[in-house]
């Protein structure tokens, strides 16, 4: 009997160390999936719940289109049963690594169609190449909801191959993702307005043209107060585009929006939701962009 | 007791002819055979041997007729009751100087190694001092030494007579007399017949009988 | 028989070099014919083993052989090489997967290829020391090539500026050794294996420099207005890439119509590959789709029909053989005829002089057998390594 207190602990050792096991046994039996960025982290999660592994190894802070990869969290990609990538050039460290190419899944293969060209920084040239640009596609292409319907079927699709057992709960998932996004994309269609609007940032190329909106870009950073001659350059934005709307990725700064007061521009916030938000998923902060737009735009 | 009678020989295709009317050799003589070359001196061997057929005659040894025996008997007959001496040695030269003693056994196998063998063969090593010559091949001996062994391989199975075709011809005078009288020795202690054939004049003392084919005639020494 | 064996052996222990260049020779003359057959029927199997695994190879109109040996057995050769979009139609199809392999370039004299990861589970290729690839401008390397060069995990490789191909603007590439693979005991112990991506940058299809906007050294442009920049010749283009370079890294054009050489196609099943073989014979296709082992097996045979050539020519070898050695018995028998004549007078028969010469004929001849077994016994340990060496 003196024994006792001693078994008892050692029997919960024991319990607690097989429990960890068979968490990471079951773990170990879920397929891994990767995503490049947190819309298509929130739509694999919504599909695949708890049948799939999610790995986003991108920190908070950072962009994920312009993230870079250290070893190790290349290391977790390479180990995926499936990388579901954004296409439209998304994530360019992807240009740059090596993957299991067969695992690789382009979200947005489906909609080639539909992705918008853009150019990329100034033309140049060096060495025989002679003058070129680098041309590539605007990449927030979730914000036109159609194409994020589209991207989340591939990616239902996918998850159905890795898991066809669990078909028609995967597909309900979806059904369901779908429904939200679609009432979105109403919403929108149903409030499109001939209002001129400032993008602060050229990343609502999508956005612009599925719902029709008037988008003109400036590259302000919400943190950072703009030059004079960026300001210049807004002004004579404004000369030939009147507007008094302008939209941000992310709250400005005060002083930039004392500047944006002085020309009688209301601020919006329409988060492109790249990365996983502060709070909330990527449904509230769609959501409230929409709401915020509508209030705007009526 | 050897006998030779009505004894006719010649090469098929030669003019040579050896013939002999009457020839008794008795046990225990020491015979020397003298004469030109290619008088038959060295035939008179061989067919004593039985190597050697007569066209007609007979030869008996004892009381065996030579010429009727089989193959198999003839060689029988030379391997346990001749020894042979020959002028050039004839010894092999890729066996050592044991392996050159013991060749009659391993060439034959009517005749067995046994203890006695051993014994004699020592005892003959000691009495011709070549004991310390047994693991050396011919090459490595000097002439008296390789006669001495080749009398060695002659007298190993005690043979009843031995056939010396000149045996001191390729030896200085020394080694002849040492070899010589090794022979007479042997011949002496054990009854044994020899039959030397020589051109040397000088070394017909101590035989009992010469035989010289210049008038093939046999004569008291 | 013991004491002609004893004469025999005593013989042949007396003439021992004779003994041994005779055992030597004749031993030869067996072995030959029998380890030339070993090698070339080990060949074929090894030629066809690799031949085996691959399901389909599809690559540009042309020579098959050169095809299949560039991308099986990565022997490099004068290929068209076709667009890298084939891989993306291909895995369209549903009928399986595929595996592009681009192979022209060398660093000091063993193949780079440049593939995708799918390329080293598909080989069953383990890691034995380091990583696999991750980044542009890492490669992983065949064990022979990490014994041969001394290399390592950490070290560095240059790619050799030189390609039969000639491609304008190719830069030779400081690559980083990030992996040794296991020695597999195939042509991939003997190649350089890096990403697609990175062959394409030694291509010059892609490359790394310094923001032009934000260039502090102005002697880097010759021209600039509002909308271009024209970069002087002294605008860095990297021959190596660092992590911190990557971010600049980028490739001009669409990488759909990059180069490779080849796919190599692994169909889910058989089923699969007929189809898509089916579809090559229907539709007109720019490219041709190869089973490497019929390719592998028409080219041995062409090859080894020579094969009869060499059995014809150790039949004469063998019967030239046959009578020198009868001279040389009939010589010595010549040259030992005083002594045997010496036996026979002491009393030993013919027969017995028979015994004794045939004991040492059946001596040379056991010794010779025994030295082509033991040939043979060796080329059987060292046929694979040597074939890999000198052959593959």
């Amino acid at each position: 009997m003196k024994n006792l207190p001693l078994l008892l602990i050692a029997f919960c050792l024991l319990s607690c160390g097989s429990k960890k096991n068979n968490k990471q046994k079951i773990a170990a039996d879920k397929p891994v999936v990767s995503v490049v960025n947190y819309p298509l982290c929130y739509f694999t999660e919504r599909i695949g719940g708890d049948f799939v592994e999610l790995n986003f190894p991108i920190d908070q802070g950072s962009d994920p289109a312009y993230w870079v990869p250290d070893s190790e969290s290349l290391s977790s990609f390479q180990k995926s049963d499936v990388i579901f990538t954004n296409g439209a050039n998304y994530a360019r460290w992807l240009n740059n690594v090596s993957l299991p190419e067969r695992l690789v899944v382009n979200t947005s293969a489906t909609i080639a169609d539909k992705l918008i060209e853009v150019q990329e920084g100034v033309s140049h040239s060096h060495g025989a190449d002679g003058e070129h640009v680098h041309t590539g596609f605007a990449f927030t292409t979730w914000l036109n909801f159609e194409i994020a319907i589209e991207q989340a079927r591939t990616i239902q699709v996918e998850l159905i191959k890795l898991l066809p057992e669990k078909e028609s709960t995967l597909k309900k998932n979806f059904k369901l993702l779908e429904k939200e996004l679609l009432a979105m994309h109403k919403q929108l269609l149903d409030n499109g307005s001939e209002m001129m609007i400032i993008g602060s940032h050229p990343v609502y190329q999508y956005l612009s043209s599925a719902y029709h909106l008037h988008i003109h870009s400036v590259h302000f950073e919400p943190g950072v107060m703009p030059t004079s001659k960026q300001w210049h350059n807004l002004d004579h934005l404004l000369d030939h585009h009147p507007s008094s709307v302008m939209i941000w990725e992310n709250e400005p700064g005060d002083d930039i929006r004392k500047e944006l007061q002085k020309r009688n521009i209301t601020v919006v916030v329409f988060s492109p939701c790249a990365n996983k938000p502060a709070q909330g998923d990527f449904m509230s902060v769609m959501n409230r962009n929409i709401k915020s737009l509508i209030d705007v735009l009526s | 007791m050897i006998e030779l009678s009505n004894l006719e020989f010649h090469y098929p295709g030669s003019d040579f002819k050896l013939a002999i009317e009457q020839l008794s050799i008795a046990r225990g003589q020491k015979v020397a055979v003298i004469g030109p070359s290619g008088s038959g001196k060295t035939t008179l061997l061989n067919l004593i041997a039985g190597i050697l057929e007569p066209n007609s005659g007979d030869v008996k040894v004892g009381d065996r007729h030579i010429v009727s025996l089989s193959d198999k008997e003839k060689r029988d007959y030379r391997i346990k009751d001749i020894g042979f001496v020959f002028q050039d040695f004839r010894l092999i030269s890729y066996l050592n100087g044991l392996d050159n003693i013991l060749l009659p056994f391993k060439i034959n196998n009517s005749i067995k190694v046994n203890g006695e063998t051993e014994d004699w063969i020592k005892l003959m090593c000691d009495e011709m001092a070549i004991k310390s010559k047994l693991s050396k091949f011919p090459n490595q001996l000097s002439h008296g030494e390789k006669q001495r062994l080749a009398i060695c391989r002659a007298l190993v199975a005690k043979p009843s007579i031995i056939l010396a075709d000149e045996p001191t011809g390729n030896l200085d005078p020394a080694n002849k007399t040492n070899i010589m009288q090794l022979l007479f020795s042997y011949a002496s202690k054990n009854d044994s017949t020899l039959i030397t054939v020589t051109h040397d004049y000088d070394m017909l003392k101590g035989f009992d009988t010469v035989i010289d084919f210049n008038d093939l005639t046999s004569k008291k020494a | 028989m013991i004491q002609s064996l004893y004469l025999g052996l005593k013989y042949l222990q007396y003439h021992i070099y004779r003994t041994l260049i005779l055992i030597g020779s004749i031993g030869l003359i067996i072995y030959l014919p029998l380890g030339l057959r070993k090698l070339i029927s080990e060949s074929e199997r090894q030629m066809m083993a690799r031949a085996d695994s691959t399901p389909l190879i599809i690559g540009s109109k042309g020579n098959a052989t050169d095809l299949v040996i560039n991308s099986i057995y990565l022997e490099q050769s004068d290929i068209e090489l076709i667009a890298y979009s084939k891989t993306k139609k291909l895995d369209k199809l549903g009928f399986g997967y595929s595996i592009p392999l681009i192979s022209v370039f060398n660093a000091r004299d063993y193949p780079i290829v440049g593939t995708t990861l799918d390329y080293f589970n598909f080989r069953g290729l383990e890691i034995a020391s380091g990583r696999n690839l991750q980044f542009v401008g890492e490669c992983v390397i065949g064990s022979h090539v990490a014994d041969e060069l001394s290399l390592a995990p950490g070290d560095s490789l240059v790619s050799s500026p030189d390609n039969f191909l000639d491609l304008a603007g190719s830069y030779p590439l400081q690559m980083k050794v990030v992996g040794v693979l296991n020695t597999s005991n195939t042509p991939d112990d003997r190649a350089v294996f890096t990403d697609l991506k990175t062959n394409w940058v030694i291509m010059g299809l892609g490359h790394g420099h310094q923001d032009m906007k934000k260039v502090t050294d102005f002697s880097l442009i010759l021209e600039q207005d509002s909308s271009n920049i024209t970069a002087s010749a002294k605008l860095f283009i990297y021959n190596k890439i660092n992590g911190e370079d990557l971010e600049s890294f980028h490739f001009h054009g669409d990488a759909n119509t990059f180069p490779i050489s080849a796919v190599i196609f692994v169909p889910d099943h058989h089923k699969a590959a007929t189809l898509l073989r089916g579809r090559y014979k229907t539709e007109a296709f720019k490219e041709q789709i190869l089973v490497p082992s019929d390719v592998v097996r028409h080219l041995l045979e062409n090859i080894f029909r020579i094969k009869h050539l060499f059995n014809t020519a150790f039949i004469l070898v063998g019967l030239a053989t046959f009578l020198i050695l009868s001279l040389i018995i009939a010589l010595t028998l010549r040259l030992r005829k005083k002594e045997l004549y010496t036996m026979f007078t002491i009393g030993s028969s013919k027969t017995k002089t028979i015994e004794i010469i045939c004991t040492e004929l059946f001596v040379i001849v056991l010794g010779s057998i025994s030295l082509a077994i033991l040939l043979y016994g060796v080329t059987g340990y060292f046929v694979e390594a040597f074939i890999r060496q000198f052959i593959l």
